[in-house]
């Protein structure tokens, strides 16, 4: 038996492995994105916004949008835990602040002239039943308590 | 016609080495295109938010590159894609590519495009690599497994997704309220009024639900009923326009090269009509 036919066995192996024990042995893959039950009650994400000096508010944006979606999710999971154990409370806080901190030197090494900012926003996001979306800030942190 | 008969079976021309060609040509270009992009990307250290990337077979941990490094890897990858292209030493140009392949795309792994839309790449670099009709002329004949192995690479990608829906869902992922609920969930990070329109219409979610499983867990039947390629092929293009202006899942960009594996005939056609 020659080594490309051993070689493509191993492949459709891997193949079926991956499909059906949900795994991933990169570069092989399966493909759980948007399978889980999901329903209107339950749309919420937690978006960062900024606010200008002059007081205006807006989303931030980066060329490469899953930087705000991933650091959107992560505020919300700590939102989840922060609501679900007050204990950890001050852990939770530097976590988020650690993430913010990120956040901030991405927007840098993106050429976002940081001093016209004076603090980000957490804001939730949800939808109403008329599918309408409702915004609502959930937390205010200086951006230079940050820099500190 | 069992999946054994298509993997013994022989073609008069050498379609593998057609694919090669058609697929490191388009694949050469993506990157190129994108590589300052890409480049920017990576000077923006995604590691720090995202963590280390995945290990390569879930043993082997791709070591962080400078961006001289990166560059390099890019620039390699590119040109092996090339050499390729024009035969010259293929096997051991897909064999440095493959590693470029993993150094370079191991930095931008979190990449929305690239994440796991990139991953069929090495995977049919990997079977090309093993070809013995890849250095052979394009007229010579030679066996169909190499594009048989490739179009079953491509359909796992769908019956994963589809399977994956099932597990977690069942058929509730039919009612189109879960499809509602994910494209109103993209609306709210993103402001598109394509995603809030389709949303509005819990039928046309539903009607979108039921099609998109139906394709996803029967894409494997283009391997058995070849006259049907066609239909499934269109539908793919179109459920990848539709996730793309709807929510940003750009699978076109890096899987879109895998889809030439259902146009080589098409190529050997078009070669002997201009006469090349």
């Amino acid at each position: 038996m020659s080594i490309s036919i051993i070689l493509y066995f191993i492949i459709c192996i891997l193949l079926l492995w991956v499909t059906i024990a949900g795994k991933d042995i990169y570069p092989f893959s399966y493909y759980p994105m948007y399978s889980a039950p999901h329903n209107l009650e339950n749309v919420r994400v937690f978006r960062i916004a900024l606010e200008k000096k002059d007081g205006s508010v807006a989303w931030w944006e980066s060329k490469f949008y899953r930087y705000p979606e991933y650091s959107g999710r992560k505020l919300q999971q700590l939102w989840q835990i922060k609501n679900d154990e007050q204990k950890r409370d001050a852990i939770l806080q530097l976590e988020q602040y650690r993430l913010l901190i990120a956040v901030l030197q991405i927007m840098e090494k993106e050429n976002m002239d940081t001093g016209d900012y004076s603090a980000f926003h957490i804001i939730e996001r949800t939808m109403q039943s008329d599918l309408k979306p409702v915004d609502k800030t959930i937390e205010i942190i200086p951006l230079n308590r940050l820099k500190k | 016609m069992i999946l054994a008969d298509l993997f013994d079976a022989q073609v008069p021309y050498n379609s593998t080495g057609m694919f090669a060609r058609l697929f490191c040509a388009t694949v050469a270009i993506i990157v190129a295109l994108n590589f300052v992009q890409q480049y920017h990307y990576f000077q923006t250290q995604p590691s720090k938010l995202y963590g280390k990337g995945p290990r390569l077979f879930g043993l082997i941990s791709l070591p962080v590159l400078n961006s001289y490094q990166f560059l390099a890897c890019g620039i390699g990858f590119i040109l092996c894609l090339l050499l390729v292209v024009l035969n010259v030493y293929p096997h051991v140009a897909i064999a440095i590519a493959l590693i470029c392949y993993f150094l370079y795309f191991g930095q931008i792994i979190s990449l929305a495009y690239v994440q796991r839309k990139a991953n069929l790449i090495p995977i049919v670099l990997l079977i090309l690599l093993f070809s013995p009709s890849l250095d052979k002329p394009l007229s010579s004949a030679c066996a169909a497994c190499e594009l048989v192995l490739i179009k079953i690479v491509l359909i796992q990608v769908y019956l994963s997704a589809g399977l994956q829906k099932i597990r977690h869902s069942g058929l509730g992922w039919l009612n189109g309220k879960y499809l509602q609920a994910y494209l109103l969930e993209n609306y709210l990070w993103t402001d598109r009024n394509a995603a809030l329109r389709l949303a509005s219409s819990e039928k046309l979610c539903a009607a979108l639900s039921v099609l998109v499983l139906i394709f996803e867990l029967t894409f494997g039947i283009v391997l058995f009923l070849p006259q049907l390629t066609f239909v499934y092929v269109a539908f793919a293009l179109l459920f990848h326009l539709g996730t793309l202006i709807t929510m940003r899942i750009n699978y076109l960009k890096y899987l879109g090269p895998v889809y030439l594996v259902f146009f080589v005939d098409l190529a050997f056609r078009l070669k002997a009509t201009i006469g090349i």
